[in-house]
């Protein structure tokens, strides 16, 4: 591939351009200057050659300057935490991964993607389709949260409308809480883990997702993940 | 005379050890060192903030349980890949990378899922894929690329580094830096402008 001479343009007749686009690009010579508007005039190849060299550059900025912020922010756990982002499941993940790696050790790598790709759908599955029953339903775990007006709540006990979770109970040094939703039969269906503020607003998209009738619950976490405070509160969602 | 572009640049390891401690805890996980998978699964744990930032800024096109499926797919993804992380970066951005390319991945998949109401024969394409966007044609050209040119380019771009910076990393000057950005840049541009044509021809 040539990389002495621009794209889509003829510059045979140019000696000198490919100089000039190039102190233009790396921002030697101003883009917006007499200089260039003049050269612009003069040579329409050129010109369209440095928009799109320009253009190009534009579009790596943007995703430079995205990269550079979500990058730290994803990393200190900024901003609102993933449903999906509990750790275990990561660690599950990874984990039966590693195993499917280790059980098929002394083969040739294609020997051993096959199970690689069973064993990841295995988790896929396991994680899509997991539900399993709150053991502390029964109020005998401990308790402490206090469960604040996380719902518009109506006398009933009803959820007027879609709002934020909120609780009361001091962070636990070094720890978090953890918001679960399980649905009437106790299933699991929401977990927003990590959380170091005592509220919570689910997106639209996982307000969608909430059943009518749930209960919600928030654990109290140490640095160990132990739960220090757990309560737990049932609300209907109006229709 | 122009710097000729060299064939190859300093590996990351010879070039600065700014990485090394990530490319070290690859190494230690692709061996399956219980340690090193421990810290691993920690560092992954940004998978799914960054899928939700990166869909939120693509106009939330995934809704929340197409981003947790995701965050599987990703998962098994960086998992294949690991092998091929040379510390050129952090892992996260190496992640964050990834998690993109993933997005746009499962965007497209998402965009020709038919409707119950579609003729599946009609709506499964067997082209190439195109790419989501200009952002989505350009990263993947810039991984197309390939070292060095692509160093020099994320370096200008992602790590907002001057050519002055670039040319310390690399040993030159920083007129050679430039050429060197410079006549990467037109290239990514050919091969987005080779992809475009074959992605318009019937």
């Amino acid at each position: 591939m040539s990389t002495d001479r621009p794209a889509g343009a003829d510059h045979a007749d140019h000696a000198g351009h490919q100089d000039r686009l190039e102190r233009v690009v790396v921002g030697d010579v101003p883009e917006d200057g007499a200089e260039v508007r003049a050269w612009r005039e003069e040579c329409p190849a050129c010109a369209g050659e440095l928009d799109g060299l320009t253009r190009l550059a534009r579009i790596l900025d943007r995703l430079g300057g995205e990269e550079r912020e979500d990058v730290p922010l994803s990393i200190a756990g900024a901003g609102e935490p993933s449903a999906v982002s509990e750790e275990d499941e990561l660690r599950a993940a990874i984990e039966r991964l590693a195993e499917a790696r280790a059980g098929a050790s002394g083969g040739t790598r294609r020997s051993w993607f096959r199970p690689l790709v069973l064993a990841a759908a295995v988790v896929i599955i396991g994680i899509g389709m997991r539900a399993y029953l709150a053991t502390d339903g029964d109020g005998a775990g401990p308790s402490g949260v206090r469960l604040g007006q996380g719902f518009p709540m109506t006398p009933a006990g009803e959820v007027a409308e879609p709002g934020t979770f909120r609780w009361e109970h001091p962070l636990p040094a070094a720890g978090s809480f953890r918001l679960r939703v399980l649905d009437q039969d106790g299933v699991e269906v929401l977990v927003v883990p990590g959380l170091t503020t005592p509220a919570w607003t689910p997106d639209e998209a996982t307000r969608g997702r909430l059943p009518t009738r749930f209960t919600w619950e928030v654990a109290a976490l140490s640095a160990t993940r132990d739960p220090v405070a757990v309560d737990r509160r049932e609300v209907t969602v109006r229709p | 005379m122009r710097p000729k572009l060299p064939d190859r640049l300093a590996t990351p390891t010879e070039r600065s050890a700014d990485h090394a401690d990530d490319l070290a805890l690859a190494r230690a996980v692709g061996a399956n060192d219980p340690a090193a998978l421990e810290r691993f699964v920690q560092r992954m744990g940004c998978v799914p903030r960054m899928l939700h930032r990166q869909n939120e800024r693509l106009g939330a096109p995934m809704d929340g349980g197409d981003v947790e499926d995701l965050v599987q797919d990703v998962l098994i993804v960086i998992w294949r890949k690991l092998d091929r992380f040379e510390g050129r970066s952090t892992l996260e951005t190496w992640v964050y990378r990834v998690c993109r390319l993933e997005l746009m991945n499962g965007v497209r998949r998402k965009r020709r899922r038919p409707t119950l109401m579609e003729d599946v024969g009609e709506s499964m394409p067997d082209a190439a894929p195109e790419p989501v966007d200009d952002a989505e044609a350009a990263l993947r050209g810039l991984e197309a690329l390939g070292p060095p040119a692509s160093d020099v380019i994320r370096w200008k771009h992602f790590d907002a580094l001057t050519f002055d910076q670039i040319a310390v990393r690399l040993g030159v000057s920083s007129n050679t830096a430039k050429t060197w950005y410079y006549r990467g840049l037109c290239r990514l541009r050919e091969q987005l402008e080779r992809d475009e044509t074959k992605g318009a021809t019937p």
